[in-house]
């Protein structure tokens, strides 16, 4: 037996896909994320917007079409009116990214501190290192200081000491932002993005603050 | 019965996942925080403070004995707190067997590395 949307999407070649086509593409499964079957909840698709006098413009269908079908297909192709794209879209939408779909998220400075706090404390997991080197070269005498003296003086030496000062402080504040939501404080939405943007402003100013003391003693 | 696995349900949870022994490494994470604020503020500003030092200038300071206490205070705490905070991440993002393998190396490398940072200290102090 042939159900209606079995049928392959009728060819109406060079223009932007309908609200039935969309319904057609959700019942045919071509979204991927349900089997082919006629789907009773998108049946007032389209329908409702239309009898209440608003009908949904072409673009807000076209757009509502490529995100249903695979966000990824947007940057390879805008359009989505022939048979080819067609089945592109098809296999691509199967094998779609599960949650959280890092690699399709909008950065939110929220999202992006979090991933910071971690980064920070692996590069400062390393420069720990870089310390005890340090340390262990100036037990081991003058010469040996002077050379880890030296390699941090040089031009990449003093551009990875920034970096890390950055990264310092960067986890410093962060880690005390943490350690004001672990008292139950400050998750509401205003106060979250208010403490981090507070974050990146001490964090820079401090590790200019610091860098430009120790250039005033160096000079 | 799974008669292949003939691990108890308490060892698989012990090695694979909550214990209910979650909330030692996370307050421990926490309380070692608390002591690198002061101790690596003092770090950071101490080295601002000694750029342009020599090599004599640079052991006669880490000498006095609050300075060898710091120093070692930091080099517990900020080991501590990487162990910690790196076996968090491990079991965050790696979910073969090498989890086990990179776990214990942070673990044993952070020991190590706290240990050498603080005999090198005591021995700029005494030795110097």
């Amino acid at each position: 037996m042939t159900h209606e949307y079995d049928r392959p999407r009728p060819a109406r070649a060079g223009t932007t896909p309908t609200a039935q086509e969309l319904k057609r593409a959700i019942d045919s499964g071509q979204t991927g994320d349900k089997v082919a079957f006629a789907d009773p909840g998108a049946a007032p698709l389209g329908t409702d917007d239309e009898a209440a006098g608003t009908p949904d413009t072409a673009d807000r269908v076209a757009i509502a079409m490529r995100h249903e079908l695979y966000h990824g297909l947007i940057a390879r192709s805008g359009d989505l009116s022939s048979p080819e794209d067609w089945r592109d879209v098809t296999s691509v939408a199967r094998s779609r990214p599960k949650s959280p779909n890092i690699q399709i998220y909008r950065p939110q400075l929220t999202s992006v501190l979090s991933i910071l706090n971690r980064l920070t404390g692996i590069i400062l997991s390393v420069s720990a290192v870089v310390l005890v080197m340090w340390l262990i070269a100036a037990a081991a005498g003058a010469q040996a200081y002077g050379l880890v003296q030296g390699a941090l003086a040089s031009w990449a030496g003093q551009t990875m000491l920034f970096g890390v000062t950055l990264a310092f402080f960067l986890h410093l504040c962060g880690g005390i932002r943490h350690l004001v939501w672990d008292t139950v404080h400050g998750f509401e939405l205003r106060s979250v993005y208010i403490s981090g943007w507070a974050v990146v402003l001490a964090s820079v100013v401090l590790t200019l603050a610091a860098w430009a003391l120790s250039l005033l003693l160096k000079g | 019965v799974d008669r292949q696995n003939t691990r108890s349900p308490l060892a698989r949870a012990i090695g694979l996942g909550s214990a209910k022994a979650g909330a030692g490494p996370w307050w421990a994470e926490r309380v070692s925080a608390i002591a690198l604020v002061p101790l690596s503020l003092w770090f950071v500003a101490s080295i601002i403070l000694h750029t342009g030092s020599d090599y004599a200038a640079f052991t006669g300071w880490i000498r006095s004995p609050l300075i060898v206490t710091l120093m070692i205070l930091l080099l517990i705490a900020l080991f501590h707190h990487t162990a910690l905070g790196l076996q968090v991440v491990i079991e965050d993002y790696v979910h073969s067997g090498a989890k086990f393998a990179l776990i214990i190396a942070v673990r044993l490398g952070s020991l190590a590395l706290g240990t050498a940072g603080s005999v090198a200290t005591l021995r700029i102090a005494f030795l110097g």
